[in-house]
């Protein structure tokens, strides 16, 4: 039986998509790839800050002061956010930009509202890694056994027993590729703190508010996308030493970290 | 005439402040959702966020779709297979419909028939004499009747129709319009094309490749740009000549994977005197350069329209668009439009165009708007509907004869 490897990408989220499939029937993998496409972009319409036609857009303008009936999708993803809020003791936070644990869910009414003025939800990377691992549940539901998706430079899901090449590329010096990982159906998640030329982090540590400093990125490997998010994400800011502590702690989540 | 930016959101604006008034004792609407497949899931999504939307049941005959239909609505809708049954069952106060082309006018009819307020996605119906039969019953049985086609909820698209009716681009002498995508249109089917039941599934996944179901890019993308020629031009096509073919997806697929039409609409000018406007629409899969949009070229001016984005470009040589005077008129107007990105005039291929003013009002999304105009509609037994049968009726033959034409080589005259 022949085998083919079919591309597609596509732009969402401010970066670019890439999809890889094998398998047997290639217009199979095309109608999957398209698919996977349209899911990306479509959580892209629902979940970006920027759209206003968003239904995070919507949520933000709307959940101050009362709370609001909003998609259970987002609903249930928000509830993730908030279990990643516990489970990281607040380093992980949607609304660690406009002062943190701004959250409070409603499962019965399906409502969100905010704690006070000004609180605003920002998914950050974490949209990247939900996509991805919707990206996964189109792949399952439609027989794919191998694939690789990728999102910008920091976000990459491989499904199957094959092993994906993923080379990771120092964030302050693009020239040199640190860590040569085999991916075999796991997730990655890359939180850089600065880029070349960036003296001062934009990460803040959503504890004391302040820029983050030391380690340069943190890569994470998790079972799922959304889950490698949340801890590159957390860990960064904890800084390596607090994070390295942190995870000895950890139980029930199977992690893998590098630092650079 | 002076156009201010009052004038703008009074006329932009007048959906909307009809549904501000849902009042604390108004009951919740009883809706059901009839076909959970993409289009009806985001239906489906939009009502759950809707206040005063009580959403009782959710129908698909694929179990697939059933199942995700029943995890977004929640657990208080119940699950149908057989919409004759939810109706009888339930009898919802309004329902929703987004179920293949073949199928709207017997879904649209027996929902009117039980008594239900009906929101049909677009195309309204798969033939002409559906189309005419829906409407007849739905003027009889006073129900209130919309259309799923969400530009006319657009802010974009109604500040858009503002400005044309208002002479800010002059006499409309030209409309282009194309929706081109690089993908070969085609969903995902959950088993291998060896499987037993693949056949069945690719049909009933993938019906809008099929002609026994469906009226191909005419119906599912044309439908709605179509709909922007007829609503900003004020009446349908007079005829229309189209060539298309399956060219490129040679995959089984009967309707057109590419399709170009030229249509005339006859119109008649201040002075009385007739004349006609051509409207070019193409649609192809691909190559997606040109995208989605659609451009109202007139004397004065054109706009490009997009769902996300309206921009005016003045033409050269001719009286400016009139704005509200003073020296605080930029500021007036600044909350509609906003200086676009200033073009190199020096090499940029497109100088001659200028800069555009942009359109800058996007709101909301506009399939969450027109099912939000759609309830306050019902809540208020309001038969005025943002896209009523009669604009349902004349979108749906606008795109149904150039595929007759395809067929028929030849100009196709718009039904009586």
């Amino acid at each position: 039986m022949s085998y083919f490897e079919y591309n597609r990408e596509c732009e969402a989220m401010g970066t670019r998509f890439d999809v890889w499939l094998r398998g047997t029937e290639p217009e199979h993998l095309e109608a999957v790839a398209v698919a996977v496409c349209e899911e990306i972009v479509r959580l892209d319409g629902v979940l970006s800050r920027f759209d206003p036609r968003s239904e995070i857009a919507r949520i933000n303008q709307a959940a101050k002061p009362n709370p609001v009936r909003i998609d259970r999708e987002v609903f249930a993803l928000l509830e993730h956010c908030e279990q990643g809020r516990h489970l990281t003791g607040g380093y992980f936070d949607v609304t660690a930009a406009s002062g943190g644990n701004g959250l409070r869910l409603e499962t019965e009414s399906c409502t969100v509202q905010f704690t006070r003025p000004n609180v605003a939800i920002d998914l950050g990377a974490l949209g990247k890694g939900y996509a991805l691992d919707c990206g996964r549940e189109i792949l399952l539901r439609y027989g794919v056994k191998s694939a690789l998706l990728h999102g910008g430079t920091s976000s990459v899901l491989a499904l199957g027993r094959d092993e994906w090449s993923v080379d990771v590329r120092h964030p302050l010096m693009p020239e040199v590729i640190v860590q040569h990982i085999e991916l075999t159906n796991r997730s990655l998640s890359c939180s850089a703190a600065r880029h070349p030329g960036q003296a001062t982090s934009d990460v803040v540590n959503p504890l004391t508010g302040t820029a983050i400093v030391g380690a340069a990125a943190c890569v994470v490997l998790a079972t799922s996308a959304v889950e490698a998010e949340i801890f590159s994400t957390a860990l960064l800011a904890m800084g390596r030493k607090n994070a390295d502590d942190y995870v000895h702690t950890l139980t029930g989540a199977e992690i893998e970290v590098q630092w650079f | 005439m002076t156009i201010t930016r009052r004038t703008f959101l009074e006329t932009a604006g007048a959906t909307l402040a009809a549904r501000t008034m849902l009042r604390a004792d108004d009951a919740p609407v009883r809706v059901a959702v009839i076909g959970t497949g993409g289009r009806g899931s985001d239906l489906l999504r939009a009502l759950t966020t809707i206040e005063g939307v009580e959403l009782i049941a959710v129908c698909d005959d694929y179990a697939a779709h059933l199942e995700q239909g029943a995890k977004y609505a929640g657990p208080q809708a119940k699950k149908f297979s057989d919409y004759r049954k939810l109706l009888a069952e339930l009898k919802p106060q309004a329902v929703v419909i987004a179920v293949p082309l073949y199928l709207h006018y017997q879904i649209a009819a027996d929902c009117l028939s039980a008594g239900c307020d009906v929101f049909l996605e677009k195309t309204m119906c798969y033939s002409v004499a559906e189309a005419k039969k829906l409407a007849a019953q739905v003027t009889t049985s006073k129900r209130v009747f919309q259309v799923g086609l969400q530009r006319r909820a657009n802010a974009i698209y109604k500040q858009a129709q503002a400005m044309v009716a208002a002479g800010m681009i002059g006499q409309v002498t030209s409309i282009k319009a194309q929706w081109h995508r690089n993908n070969s249109w085609r969903r995902p089917v959950p088993v291998p094309k060896s499987d037993a039941s693949w056949a069945r599934l690719e049909k009933k996944l993938n019906w809008r490749l099929y002609k026994a179901y469906s009226a191909g890019l005419m119906a599912e993308l044309g439908s709605h740009q179509m709909d922007v020629a007829n609503w900003f031009l004020g009446t349908h096509p007079k005829r229309v000549i189209a060539s298309g073919g399956i060219e490129y997806f040679r995959d089984g697929r009967e309707v057109y994977d590419n399709i170009s039409c030229l249509y005339e609409y006859e119109l008649k000018g201040a002075n009385g005197q007739p004349y006609t406007v051509r409207a070019n629409y193409t649609s192809i899969c691909n190559n997606a350069y040109e995208g989605a949009a659609e451009l109202i070229l007139g004397t004065k001016g054109s706009l490009y329209l997009t769902s996300a984005k309206g921009l005016l470009f003045q033409e050269k040589g001719t009286d400016a668009v009139s704005w509200e005077g003073g020296q605080n008129a930029a500021e007036a107007n600044a909350a509609v439009v906003t200086a676009g990105k200033t073009l190199k005039l020096s090499n940029d291929p497109w100088a001659h165009r200028g800069a555009p003013i942009e359109i800058d009002i996007a709101e909301g999304n506009d399939t969450r708007d027109e099912l939000v105009s759609f309830i306050d509609h019902v809540r208020r037994q309001d038969v005025k509907t943002i896209c009523d049968v009669q604009a349902g009726m004349r979108d749906c033959a606008t795109i149904l004869i150039a595929n007759q034409s395809v067929e028929t080589g030849g100009w196709v005259e718009f039904p009586k």
